[in-house]
């Protein structure tokens, strides 16, 4: 078990994949689900009890993380569930594919840096596949440790920090006008991504009062978000403006959807309403409000043009975190590989404890010392003394030449406790039992007589 | 008693009893009672701002002058005598404390005012720019708190300093006909101090002549309480009077 039995196979923006090739490798969630039962299957005919795979799929990335199984045989069953060519897609494998999980999972190789969206996606992709029953062992504890890394990257830096989301940043600039949102009303006009991302964002900073309107009600009505709001007839829109501290327009209306003189006549026939400011949010392109209407009557209008420079400074601030991400993600792969190798040499170890214990058992039996609990005693503390400076020497060495020291000494014991009680099979007893290979823990200290 | 109500008691209360204690006279001098009145007018206002920024910068502000006070308190111990009253009589000695203290108390908070009502212009035309004027000349660097927090605190400043002004011209007059008679209708400095307290309460009453009228409404804060401080300046400067002591701006 070692992380040389990683892989990664990836279609992504970052690596120059088209967003063709990479709708052609997406899996919809009903198909992930065939691929990794049928996986799922394959997994339990096959004697690897450590492989496993899961699917992340994101506008970004499509991606196979696997542990275990042959790279060629995945290609293939993704190939043949999505029907796209995966030749050109990116092979990563062994220890770099733990890298590259973990600045994935912490928003280091997304597109939009330090966004918080990836880790709940691979968060949701890791468990998808644990409850198909695809995710366990090494890979499993490899995913949890990525989501691990990310959580601490979120907390000891700043990288998620300043949204870089359009209609974010134009909501959050309300907060240079007012000092809170909570006593304020709006009105979202548009039914947009970018009108739904203002209007959760203005809910999100706490304002509860929101009239949405727009040109087809039909969209509204469907909408989950409508039970929270007031629904107004798009006609009556300036109408509306003068009831409300601020106003989101973004449709894709080919026009100015709010225009001064309009305001003016509403005002004239109806007052003017609540005193104060006005915030006008433009998030539209081509504009939905008149320029003339900036200035008017305390009426601020704010436009892309200006939140496209403040999405460049927090973009900006948040690269200047990212070398300390680096750094941290560098710190916890390392030190992850090495507990993980160390892992891995468990097993060599218990079969070393398990060798010495049959030749201890062997020499007790064969001088009829088995039942003298002292010399039983005595051995034992030799042995376990023995093994356990053994193990903390093997432990302070690196990988590799610690498997070359357990695998010679394993295959001298095994030989000998093999030979031994062979040898102990005397003419008068052919049929005495071997000693017995239990194993030891390691940290059993033997009880003194 | 929760600790902001205590806080606001311990301003409140303590440069009076240090005063007078000490018999040093701190809050009979303008310097003295103008800190005492901004730290106290930032001390009221500063539970209900909402924007934690300029919470924190109100605390700084508040911290600054609380230290500023006590210094100056402490430093009119060095090398002088205790204030040398020209009035022997108890109940005029302390009438002519507090009125001396809460005239320049509220001018302090006239100066809390007009600072905040130079923020929100400052701000206001900031805002007015176009998104592309802000995005190429990066005016929205310029880190004033949110419009509506600078509001608050100039209208309450405001509110604040009318009351502390409209008490202490009474407290003077009271003082003023006890000890000199009818004859304070004739001493210049004593009307001109009305004058200043007319001035103050049109600047108050301006805002609802101009509510909602934003930007108008400020500038004539700016302008109104500009003139109101540089009529206070005047009044410390000229030696006008013909029966009133002559204020000092300082201890010493």
């Amino acid at each position: 078990m070692r992380l040389d039995g990683l892989s990664c196979l990836s279609l992504s923006a970052r690596d120059g994949h088209a967003v063709e090739a990479r709708e052609g490798a997406h899996l919809a969630p009903e198909r992930i689900e065939a691929l990794l039962k049928e996986w799922r299957r394959a997994l339990a005919e096959s004697n690897e009890a450590d492989a496993g795979l899961f699917y992340l799929g994101t506008c970004h990335r499509v991606e196979l993380y696997s542990f275990g199984i042959p790279t060629e045989s995945l290609r293939l069953a993704w190939s043949r569930a999505t029907g796209a060519d995966l030749g050109r897609a990116t092979l990563v494998e062994g220890s770099a594919v733990l890298d590259r999980l973990v600045r994935v999972t912490a928003s280091l190789e997304s597109e939009v840096l330090g966004e918080t969206q990836i880790t709940g996606q691979m968060r949701d992709a890791t468990e998808f596949a644990r409850k198909i029953g695809v995710l366990h062992g090494p890979l499993d504890s490899i995913s949890q440790f990525a989501l691990r890394v990310a959580k601490r990257i979120r907390s000891e830096t700043k990288l998620g920090e300043g949204t870089i989301s359009v209609a974010h940043v134009a909501v959050d600039g309300l907060l240079e006008v007012f000092e809170s949102l909570e006593d304020k009303s709006a009105l979202v006009l548009g039914a947009g991504s970018m009108a739904e991302q203002a209007l959760v964002r203005l809910r999100k900073l706490g304002l509860s009062r929101i009239t949405w309107s727009n040109r087809s009600p039909d969209r509204l009505a469907a909408h989950p978000l409508a039970a929270e709001c007031e629904i107004a007839p798009f006609a009556n829109r300036h109408a509306e403006v003068w009831r409300h501290d601020i106003v989101v327009a973004a449709t894709s209306a080919e026009s100015a959807i709010l225009r001064l003189e309009a305001l003016r006549a509403e005002r004239a026939t109806k007052g003017q309403g609540r005193r104060g400011p006005r915030v006008i949010l433009d998030l539209g392109l081509p504009r939905n409000v008149d320029e003339k209407i900036h200035g008017f009557s305390q009426f601020y209008v704010r436009n892309v043009d200006e939140f496209s420079t403040r999405i460049r400074e927090n973009e900006a601030r948040r690269q200047s975190w990212a070398e300390a991400s680096d750094r941290i993600v560098e710190e916890e792969v390392r030190e992850f590989a090495r507990s993980f190798e160390v892992r891995a040499r468990g097993p060599l170890v218990g079969e070393l404890y398990r060798c010495v214990e049959a030749l201890r058992l062997h020499e007790l039996t064969e001088k009829n010392l088995e039942k003298n609990s002292e010399i039983d005693y005595l051995s034992r503390t030799i042995n376990s003394k023995m093994m356990h400076l053994l193990v903390r020497e093997l432990d302070a060495l690196d990988d590799v030449p610690a498997r070359q020291v357990l695998e010679v000494l394993l295959r001298a014991w095994r030989q000998a406790a093999e030979w031994q009680p062979r040898k102990s099979r005397t003419p008068e007893n052919p049929e005495a039992p071997p000693p017995s290979l239990a194993p030891v823990p390691r940290e059993a200290k033997p009880k003194r007589p | 008693m929760s600790l902001h109500s205590l806080e606001l008691w311990l301003i409140f209360l303590l440069p009076w009893v240090l005063d007078a204690v000490s018999g040093r006279g701190v809050l009979a001098s303008a310097f003295g009672a103008i800190l005492w009145g901004m730290a106290l007018v930032i001390a009221l206002l500063r539970s209900g701002t909402r924007d934690e920024r300029f919470k924190r910068a109100q605390s700084w502000a508040l911290s600054f002058l609380i230290g500023a006070w006590l210094t100056y308190w402490l430093l009119s111990w060095a090398g002088t005598e205790p204030k040398n009253w020209t009035v022997t009589e108890e109940t005029l000695r302390a009438l002519t404390l507090l009125h001396a203290g809460i005239l320049a108390a509220g001018v302090g908070m006239v100066a809390v005012h007009w600072g905040a009502a130079l923020a929100w212009v400052l701000k206001e035309s900031s805002l007015r720019k176009s998104s592309w004027a802000r995005r190429t000349l990066r005016l929205e660097r310029l880190t004033l708190p949110p419009l509506e927090s600078i509001g608050r605190v100039c209208e309450g400043a405001l509110r604040y300093a009318v009351m502390s002004w409209i008490f202490g011209i009474g407290l003077a007059l009271v003082t003023a006909s006890l000890r000199w008679g009818v004859e304070w209708v004739r001493d210049p400095k004593i009307l001109i101090s009305i004058i200043l307290a007319m001035t103050l309460g049109a600047s108050y009453k301006m805002t609802q002549w101009l509510e909602g009228r934003g930007r108008t409404l400020y500038t004539a804060y700016l302008t109104l309480s500009g003139v109101f401080l540089i009529g206070f300046s005047l009044l410390m400067s000229f030696d006008v009077s013909r029966i009133h002591e002559p204020l000092r701006w300082f201890v010493r």
